[in-house]
C-alpha cells in the first residue's frame, strides 16, 4: 500500500513542476534544439515576437541538438501520435531523413533560398526552408600556426592539436566527415586521423569549451566564431583557418510537420510562423543570436561578418553518396582499421 | 500480509526488470541476431574494447586494492576514507581529472579511462579485501608464525583462504562496474575508437538516426557482459562464509588513514578551484531549482529502494537460492542497458526526449535496489529468534519487540544503505542523460550544460556542491554511529 502512495505523493507533485501546462487556446507546437531556444539564442526574440504578432501561445520542446531532433519525430511516429508542427534547426545532412515528416512548403521558400549560395540548394528541396548557413572551418588560437589542408591535419606538429564532435551525434562533427570524404581518400586518412585528434566532442558547444579551455589550440566550428569572438572584444585572437581544397557548408532549414496540423487554423499558424522566419525582422537577428549566416539576401551583416574569411571552394554535400547512416557506418570502420 | 508483501517485491521487479530485459532482447531479435547482427565485426570490436578497458581497470585496481586492504586491514578507523570515492558525482571526479590531466599526453586517452577507473575502484576492493581479513582469527595467524612460518607462507595459508574470494568477488563486480562505465568513458576516453559498449549505446539512441534495433543489440551485448562477472560472483559468495569482522585496537591510525586518504587526493586537488565559482551572487539562485530537484530525486529512489529490498527480504526468506538470484538480477545490468529496455517497453507512455521523472526514479531504484537488498540479506538470515521471544513473552507488542531487538541491528544498515544510493543518486550521469530534458534538470545535467555554455567556474562550483552534498550523506551515518563495525559486505 505504502509503495504506490509514495510513487504518487512524491512524483505528481516533481512531473508538475517540470513540465508546464499550456494555456493558450491557439498554441503553436515547435521543436528545436536547445541552443537555438536558449536565451543568448534566436528562440527569445523570434518565439515571443511571433507570439505578439499571432496571439498565440508558442510552446518550444527543446532536444539537446539537430540529431535528436529527428530521433523525436521517429519516436513520435513509432507512438503514433506527432505533437510537433514545426521543426526549426534541421541540416541539409539531415534533410533525407526528416524529408519523410515534412510536409508541403509554404511560400516563403522562394524568399529565403535566395540568399544561400548556390550549391547548398540541391540537397534540400521541396519543404526544407533555410533560414540560416555557415562555412565551417577550425577556429584557430592567435599566434598558432594552422593547417592549410585537408592533409596536412596528418603532420607530427598538429598531432593531439586540434579537437573535433563526434559525427554521431554532431552535425559539424559529421560536416567534418563528409567535407574529407569529398577530397580526399576518406578510408586512409580517417584510420591514420584518430590518433591525431585530441577528442571528439558529443556536441559543438562542448568541444568549444575545451578548445575555450586551453585543452587544444584549434577546434572545427564555423568561421563565424570569429566574428563571435571579434564581438565579444577578443580581437584578432581567434581567427578562422580554410583549406586550399575547400570547406564544408551548412545550411540549416525548418519545415512543418502535416501529422502535427490537424485543422486549417493550425496549418495556417505554421505557415506563418516560416514565413516570418524567412521575414526580413528575423533573418537580420540571425547573425548575432545564431552566429550564422542569414538564409535571406539584402540582410545587412555586422562588420565583424564582413570581415570574415570567404571560402575558396565550397564543398557541396551529395545526398547520394554521403548519406548520413552508410557515412556513418563506413567512418567508424574507417577508425578501427 | 504475507501475500502484500510478495506483491510490493515482485511486481516491481516485473515491470521495472523483466519486461524492460524482455524489451532489449525481443528488440535485438527483431533487428537481426545472426552473424549481420550481434555478431558485426564492428559490434564485436566494440564489445572486445570493453572487455579490454574493464579487464586492465580491474587488473589495476584489483593488485592496488589488495595491497591496500592488506595494509590497512587493522586499521577499521581509516575505512571510512576508502568509502569516499563511492560519494564523489561522476561529473566532480571528471572534472577534477580533466585538471589534473590537462596538456598530459594522458588526456583524453585509454590511459586516462584506466587511470580514473582505477582510483575509482581500488578503494572498493580495499575496503572488502580489509573487512575479510577481520574474519581470519589472529590465533591462526600467530599460530602459524610461532610454527616458523614466513609471511608468505602464512599470507597464502592463513590469510588467502578468506581474502582470496572476497578479493577476486571484488576484482570481478569492479570488471562489472567499468564495462557500464558511461560517462567517464564518454568525456575523459577521446571519443572513438576509445569507446565501450555503453557509450555506443548512447549514440546510437541520441545520435543523428534513432537506430533501436541497432541499440537493443549493442544492449544484449553489455547484458552479457555485465551478467557474466555478476554470475562468477554468485557463484563465489555462495561458497565463502565471512564471518562478522573481528575489530582489533587500532594502531597506527593516522599514518593508516593518511595512506587510505591518498584515493581522496584528485578531489580535495579539485576543491581547491572552486573560489570564483562559489562567490558568484547569483550561483545559489540558479542552482537551486535543479539541486531541488536531484536531491527530491535522490530521496525518492533511496526510499523506495530500501522500501523494496526490505519487502524483498521478506518474500525471499525461507525461500530457494534461485529467486534471490532472480530478485539480484539488477545487479549484473547496466544503467543504459536498462534505460535501453525501459524505453523499448513503455515508449507509448514515457518520451525520453521530453524528460521523465517517473523514467528516473524507477531507473535509479531499480539500478540501486540489488546494492541495498545485498546489505539486507545477511541480516535477514540471522534473526534474534530468542531475544525476539523473551520480548513477546515479557508482554512487547510485535512493534515494540522488533523497535528493541531487531531494529538496532538494522537501524546501521538501513541508513547506510539510505545514505550510499541517495548519493549515488546524486552523481548520476547516465539514467539522466537517457531520461532527463531541457526542462528536467538534475544537478549533473545543469554542470554539463554550464560546461557547454563556458561557464566552468559555476560548472565547477556546483559540482563542487554537489560533492560535499554527497560526501555528507555517504559518511554521515558512520557520524552518527561513531562506529565502522557495520559495514556493508560490498
Amino acid at each position: 500500500m505504502l509503495l504506490p502512495l509514495l510513487l504518487i505523493s512524491w512524483i505528481m507533485p516533481l512531473s508538475a513542476l517540470a513540465k508546464p501546462e499550456p494555456s493558450a487556446s491557439r498554441e503553436l507546437r515547435v521543436l528545436t534544439y536547445e541552443s537555438l531556444a536558449s536565451k543568448d539564442g534566436l528562440g527569445p526574440i523570434l518565439f515571443q515576437a511571433f507570439e505578439k504578432r499571432c496571439s498565440c501561445k508558442v510552446r518550444v520542446q527543446a532536444a539537446g541538438d539537430a540529431g535528436q531532433i529527428i530521433s523525436r519525430l521517429q519516436l513520435e511516429k513509432m507512438r503514433g501520435k506527432s505533437d510537433t508542427q514545426v521543426v526549426v534547426g534541421i541540416d541539409q545532412t539531415l534533410w533525407p531523413v526528416a524529408r519523410e515528416f515534412a510536409g508541403a512548403p509554404s511560400a516563403a521558400i522562394h524568399v529565403a533560398f535566395e540568399g544561400v549560395p548556390e550549391l547548398a540548394h540541391s540537397p534540400t528541396g521541396k519543404g526544407f526552408i533555410p533560414f540560416d548557413w555557415g562555412v565551417l572551418a577550425f577556429i584557430a588560437r592567435d599566434g598558432f600556426e594552422a593547417p592549410r589542408s585537408w592533409l596536412d591535419l596528418l603532420a607530427p606538429r598538429f598531432r593531439r592539436k586540434f579537437i573535433l564532435q563526434d559525427p554521431r551525434t554532431s552535425t559539424p562533427g559529421f560536416a567534418f566527415v563528409w567535407g574529407a570524404s569529398r577530397v580526399l581518400d576518406p578510408s586512409k586518412f580517417f584510420g591514420q586521423l584518430q590518433s591525431a585528434w585530441l577528442t571528439l566532442a558529443a556536441g559543438w558547444s562542448g568541444s568549444y569549451s575545451l578548445f575555450l579551455r586551453g585543452e587544444a589550440p584549434l577546434v572545427w566550428s564555423y568561421t563565424t566564431s570569429e566574428a563571435f569572438h571579434r564581438e565579444a572584444g577578443d580581437g584578432d585572437r581567434y581567427r578562422a583557418v580554410l583549406f586550399e581544397e575547400g570547406n564544408p557548408i551548412q545550411v540549416e532549414g525548418a519545415f512543418a510537420v502535416p501529422s502535427g496540423l490537424r485543422s486549417e487554423a493550425e496549418r495556417g499558424l505554421a505557415r506563418a510562423f516560416l514565413e516570418y522566419l524567412v521575414s526580413p525582422e528575423v533573418q537580420a537577428e540571425i547573425p548575432m543570436r545564431q552566429w550564422m549566416f542569414p538564409a535571406r539576401r539584402g540582410i545587412a551583416l555586422p562588420e565583424s561578418f564582413a570581415r570574415l574569411p570567404a571560402a575558396r571552394k565550397i564543398l557541396e554535400w551529395d545526398p547520394v553518396t554521403l548519406q548520413f547512416s552508410p557515412l556513418i557506418d563506413r567512418w567508424e570502420r574507417w577508425i578501427r582499421q | 500480509m504475507t501475500g502484500w508483501v510478495q506483491a510490493v517485491a515482485w511486481i516491481p521487479w516485473l515491470l521495472a526488470v523483466l519486461v524492460p530485459l524482455g524489451a532489449v532482447l525481443l528488440s535485438s531479435a527483431g533487428g537481426g541476431m545472426g552473424p549481420g547482427g550481434m555478431l558485426d565485426p564492428l559490434l564485436v570490436s566494440k564489445a572486445a574494447f570493453t572487455v579490454l578497458q574493464a579487464g586492465l581497470s580491474a587488473l589495476g585496481a584489483g593488485l592496488l586494492g589488495l595491497l591496500w586492504g592488506w595494509l590497512l586491514r587493522s586499521h577499521p578507523r581509516s575505512w571510512r576514507w576508502l568509502r569516499i570515492p563511492f560519494g564523489v558525482p561522476t561529473l566532480a571526479a571528471i572534472a577534477a581529472w580533466a585538471g589534473i590531466l590537462h596538456g598530459s599526453s594522458l588526456a583524453y586517452s585509454l590511459e586516462a579511462v584506466l587511470l580514473v577507473h582505477v582510483f575509482f575502484n581500488v578503494p572498493w576492493v580495499a575496503l572488502s579485501v580489509a573487512q575479510a581479513s577481520g574474519s581470519v582469527p589472529r590465533t591462526w595467524d600467530d599460530a602459524a608464525r610461532s610454527l616458523g612460518a614466513g609471511f608468505f607462507h602464512r599470507f597464502r595459508m592463513v590469510w588467502w583462504p578468506v581474502l582470496g574470494p572476497a578479493w577476486l568477488g571484488a576484482v570481478i563486480q569492479v570488471f562489472g562496474f567499468c564495462s557500464g562505465s558511461f560517462a567517464i568513458v564518454l568525456l575523459l576516453g577521446g571519443g572513438p575508437p576509445v569507446e565501450t559498449l555503453e557509450t555506443a549505446i548512447h549514440s546510437s539512441v541520441r545520435g543523428g538516426v534513432l537506430d533501436l534495433g541497432l541499440a537493443a543489440r549493442i544492449a544484449v551485448w553489455q547484458l552479457l557482459l555485465s551478467l557474466l562477472p555478476w554470475l562468477v560472483v554468485r557463484a563465489w559468495f555462495r561458497e565463502v562464509k565471512v564471518r562478522a569482522p573481528v575489530l582489533r585496537p587500532d594502531q597506527g591510525a593516522r599514518w593508516a588513514s593518511l595512506f587510505a586518504a591518498f584515493w581522496v587526493l584528485p578531489y580535495v586537488w579539485f576543491l581547491k578551484d572552486l573560489g570564483p565559482g562559489l562567490s558568484d551572487p547569483g550561483l545559489w539562485k540558479a542552482i537551486g531549482p535543479a539541486l531541488l530537484f536531484s536531491l527530491s530525486l535522490a530521496a525518492i529512489s533511496s526510499l523506495l529502494s530500501v522500501i523494496w529490498a526490505a519487502a524483498a527480504v521478506v518474500a525471499l526468506s525461507g525461500r530457494s537460492a534461485w529467486r534471490e538470484g532472480l530478485m539480484l538480477l539488477p545487479a549484473g545490468v547496466s544503467t543504459l542497458t536498462l534505460c535501453m529496455g525501459f524505453w523499448l517497453a513503455y515508449s507509448g507512455w514515457i518520451d525520453p526526449f521530453d524528460g521523465s521523472v517517473t523514467a528516473l526514479v524507477v531507473i535509479q531504484t531499480v539500478i540501486y535496489f540489488p546494492i541495498v537488498l545485498r546489505g539486507f540479506l545477511p541480516l535477514a538470515r540471522v534473526r534474534q529468534e530468542s531475544l525476539w521471544q523473551v520480548a513477546r513473552s515479557h508482554g512487547a507488542s510485535p512493534w515494540k519487540a522488533f523497535w528493541s531487538v531487531e531494529w538496532p541491528r538494522w537501524r546501521m544498515p538501513v541508513w547506510s544503505s539510505l545514505s550510499l544510493v541517495a548519493s549515488a543518486s546524486l552523481g548520476d550521469v547516465a539514467a539522466v542523460t537517457f531520461f532527463g530534458s531541457s526542462s528536467l534538470t538534475t544537478a549533473s545535467a545543469l554542470i554539463s550544460r554550464w560546461m557547454g555554455m563556458y561557464q566552468f567556474d559555476r560548472a565547477y562550483a556546483l559540482a563542487g556542491v554537489l560533492m560535499m552534498v554527497s560526501l555528507g550523506l555517504s559518511l554521515g551515518p558512520w557520524r552518527i554511529s561513531g562506529r565502522e563495525r557495520n559495514l556493508p559486505a560490498g
